[in-house]
């Protein structure tokens, strides 16, 4: 390999924002692995289920009167893009998990239209991931997970599904739609769980 | 809400598949996937009838909705938009499941 490009390679791997193998994109990519759903606002909900049978739903506007905070966060898609600072406004998961008890210690996230891909409770809590709406100050776009998506910027961006119904909480991990087929079970970009 | 191994299962009653027409996600057809399919298939898949293990219908591989814009190749039924097949490489492995599918009918070469 020449002197350019090394030189080029060096340059990016000295971003410290990116994570081992990604680059910068401008662009927002969209990654989907089925048709989009449409989900009437007035049947929308999010849900919570735990192990011993309580289950926790929120209509549209009762989780728009939940405490809305504005997220700043870099994305990292495992098919190597990642895009820096984005802005989102949602609810955070801390919030919608305040009356839940629990011995789980994971969960799957389920979509509108079948997706799934599972989490570990820890991951979802202390200020980490959202239930986000609105995207670059409009709403969030079907096509890229409107009415809400999840959003767990720190994990590759699989894991923040598209159209989201709700979170099953489970005791074992249980691998969702991508994971059982060759993708990692957790998904850090610093460590590169890309594969499984 | 899901099968046993976490596909939804849709029926013509679903208001997601009713809105596929208006749908803002691109796919192409199932021919576009002959290229990285060869990679796996001896036999030519584009061609073999297959019959789709959610909704039954038989259709020739290359008519089904294939989704590449993705972390691997998602290919769907054309009529219950069920994962017939799903295609991921790693850089050591590929990961095919092809368990929408409940059978394959293959041409014999003369
Ligand atoms: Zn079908």
């Amino acid at each position: 390999m020449g002197i350019i490009s090394s030189g080029f390679r060096g340059r990016r791997s000295e971003n410290p924002a990116l994570p081992p193998g990604q680059h910068e994109t401008q662009d927002f990519p969209v990654l989907t692995a089925g048709p989009a759903p449409l989900i009437p606002i007035d049947e929308w909900e999010f849900f919570i289920t735990t192990e011993n049978g309580l289950r926790l739903s929120w209509s549209w506007n009762e989780f728009l009167a939940l405490p809305q905070e504005e997220i700043t966060k870099d994305i990292h898609c495992v098919t190597s893009w990642s895009k820096l600072g984005t802005v989102w406004r949602g609810v955070s998961l801390d919030a919608l998990f305040e009356n839940v008890e629990t011995t789980s210690d994971f969960a799957t996230a389920h979509s509108f239209g079948g997706y799934t891909t599972n989490v570990p409770l820890w991951d979802l809590l202390g200020g980490k991931a959202w239930v986000a709406w609105e995207f670059d100050g409009e709403p969030l776009e079907r096509a890229h997970g409107g009415p809400a998506r999840l959003l767990v910027p720190h994990l590759y961006f699989w894991k923040s599904a598209k159209w989201i119904h709700g979170l099953e909480l489970t005791g074992e991990d249980v691998p969702g739609f991508w994971e059982s087929n060759g993708y990692h079970l957790h998904g850090n970009p610093w460590r590169e769980e890309r594969y499984s | 809400m899901n099968g046993p191994d976490n596909f939804a299962v849709p029926d013509s009653e679903d208001q997601d598949i009713a809105a596929a027409p208006h749908d803002p996600i691109p796919y192409v057809d199932g021919n576009a996937t002959a290229g990285a399919l060869s990679e796996v298939f001896r036999i030519d898949i584009i061609a073999a009838l297959g019959r789709c293990r959610h909704c039954g219908s038989v259709r020739a591989f290359g008519e089904a909705m294939a989704f590449t814009d993705a972390p691997g190749i998602v290919v769907r039924c054309r009529d219950c938009h069920g994962v017939l097949l799903r295609l991921v490489e790693t850089p050591s492995q590929y990961w095919l499941d092809l368990s929408g599918l409940s059978y394959l009918e293959i041409d014999r070469e003369e």
